[in-house]
């Protein structure tokens, strides 16, 4: 019995990773919808809970356990959020998903970018092992993780673009759905951080006081990235 | 820390609604979606708890009872005239007939590809068993397309009879439509024939697969 559960889940796994098309019927269908949602809230998870251990690990262990406890919390609260603004912006748009399609089309999505996030982990890892332990460094890691989120984000779009009706304003909904998505997810994030901790700093609290908004940390890590990096910015966020 | 606590007590208290349901689940399977639902109830409450709904269409039960339901409208406008000679109650019989073969066996499709050792095969093509899923998904495709043409003829002639009731006009519309309806009717009973008389018919294959 455990082992033909266990044989379910790792299809339900692979259903996620390689036929999106098949997982956006099947939300449709509303079919096992317990089972697909499960297998994607742990999906997202353990591979986010991977990616923090990435993440910190430029600092130490302790670092790392942090990241690996926020970056989970990250993402479900953006979602816990979103998903009564998601269901508004498809109605509004003339998709007519039921609110359950929807959570599990979008933890769907959510679980196969976590697994593309989780399998670019190494990319991440070698480049802050190569980097040496400067301010420039730090915020070139950063950015680079942006770049990963970003790019496993693309599959998990490529998803929930196939749980929509195909009408002019498909793109248009999603477009919506990745604004309000990146917003929310880049203020939650700031809000827990910090995750990778700065090099300036000997003790990395678990979580930093409010300081500017996801915006101004956005723009300012942009800057320093290419290399106008200006300690007093710093200093100010 | 109010916030942590109000947020823990509607999901005790959706977790326990969660357990309700759930009442006929293995035990593992009700913890584990009441720890869900406690801790993450905001995402997992409205899969749990929300009743499935079908894809019939909205404010019906079915296609086959949307379809029932328009061609009675239908007839209902033509009574009492001669229009009704165009919706004989045999040609509404045979409709709803061929709409209930074909939702059943669209419903039995869906249930099968739902699997997930099917589904995921299907995506890839290879093979005996991947091109046969797919071909099982051509036929759910094709049942689901069948069912929006009848449902979609069935309101086309309810629109027509109305409007030849209304403005005293021609029936032309109509009667092509109807023809057209009789006509669809007729491919889907060769095509039934088709599937009742082929030796590895898409129930064959359900069988395949269950077994």
């Amino acid at each position: 019995m455990i082992g033909a559960e266990k044989s379910h889940f790792w299809a339900t796994v692979n259903q996620i990773l390689s036929a999106p098309r098949q997982v956006a019927e099947r939300c449709q269908r509303q079919e096992d919808l317990l089972d697909l949602t499960r297998v994607a809230l742990v999906m997202t998870l353990a591979c986010t809970a991977g990616f923090g251990l990435v993440l910190g690990s430029q600092r130490d262990l302790e670092q790392s356990l942090m990241a690996a406890t926020k970056l989970p919390a990250v993402w479900l609260a953006t979602l816990a959020l979103c998903a009564p603004g998601f269901y508004s912006i498809a109605a509004a748009l003339g998709q007519y998903l039921r609110f359950r399609t929807l959570i599990a089309l979008i933890l769907s999505a959510t679980a196969r970018s976590s697994a593309v996030l989780l399998s670019l982990s190494p990319v991440l890892w070698f480049i802050s092992d190569a980097l040496p332990d400067t301010a420039r460094s730090y915020h070139q890691i950063m950015f680079t993780a942006a770049l990963i989120y970003g790019l496993a984000g693309a599959f998990g779009v490529a998803l929930l673009a196939r749980g929509f009706r195909l009408t002019g304003r498909s793109l248009t909904t999603l477009v919506g759905f990745a604004a309000m998505f990146f917003s929310v997810a880049g203020q939650t994030a700031w809000s827990l951080r910090p995750f990778v901790g700065r090099p300036a700093q000997a003790e990395v609290p678990w979580f930093r006081s409010p300081e500017g908004t996801f915006l101004d940390a956005v723009l300012l890590t942009g800057r320093s990235a290419q290399g106008h990096y200006d300690p007093s910015d710093e200093a100010e966020y | 820390m109010r916030w942590v606590a109000a947020y823990l007590a509607v999901g005790a208290g959706l977790a326990f609604l969660c357990d309700r349901k759930q009442r006929d689940d293995a035990a593992w399977s009700r913890v584990g979606s009441s720890l869900l639902c406690l801790a993450l109830w905001p995402l997992w409450a409205p899969v749990a708890l929300l009743p499935t709904q079908t894809t019939a269409p909205l404010g019906a039960t079915s296609w086959k009872d949307r379809i029932a339901s328009t061609l009675n409208e239908a007839r209902e406008a033509a009574l009492g005239t001669p229009l009704s000679s165009l919706i004989p109650n045999s040609l509404i019989e045979r409709v709803l007939a061929a709409a209930t073969s074909i939702e059943q066996r669209h419903r039995e499709l869906s249930l099968l590809l739902a699997r997930p050792d099917l589904t995921a095969q299907s995506e890839h093509k290879l093979g005996f068993r991947g091109q046969s899923v797919e071909r099982l998904r051509q036929l759910w495709q094709r049942d689901e397309l069948l069912l929006g043409q009848l449902s979609e003829l069935a309101e086309a002639l309810r629109m027509q009879l109305l409007v030849a009731r209304f403005s005293g006009g021609d029936a032309d519309g109509a009667r092509d439509i109807a023809t057209e309806l009789g006509a669809q009717i007729e491919s889907l009973d060769d095509w039934f024939a088709l599937d009742r008389g082929a030796t590895t018919g898409p129930s064959d294959a359900c069988r395949d697969f269950a077994s």
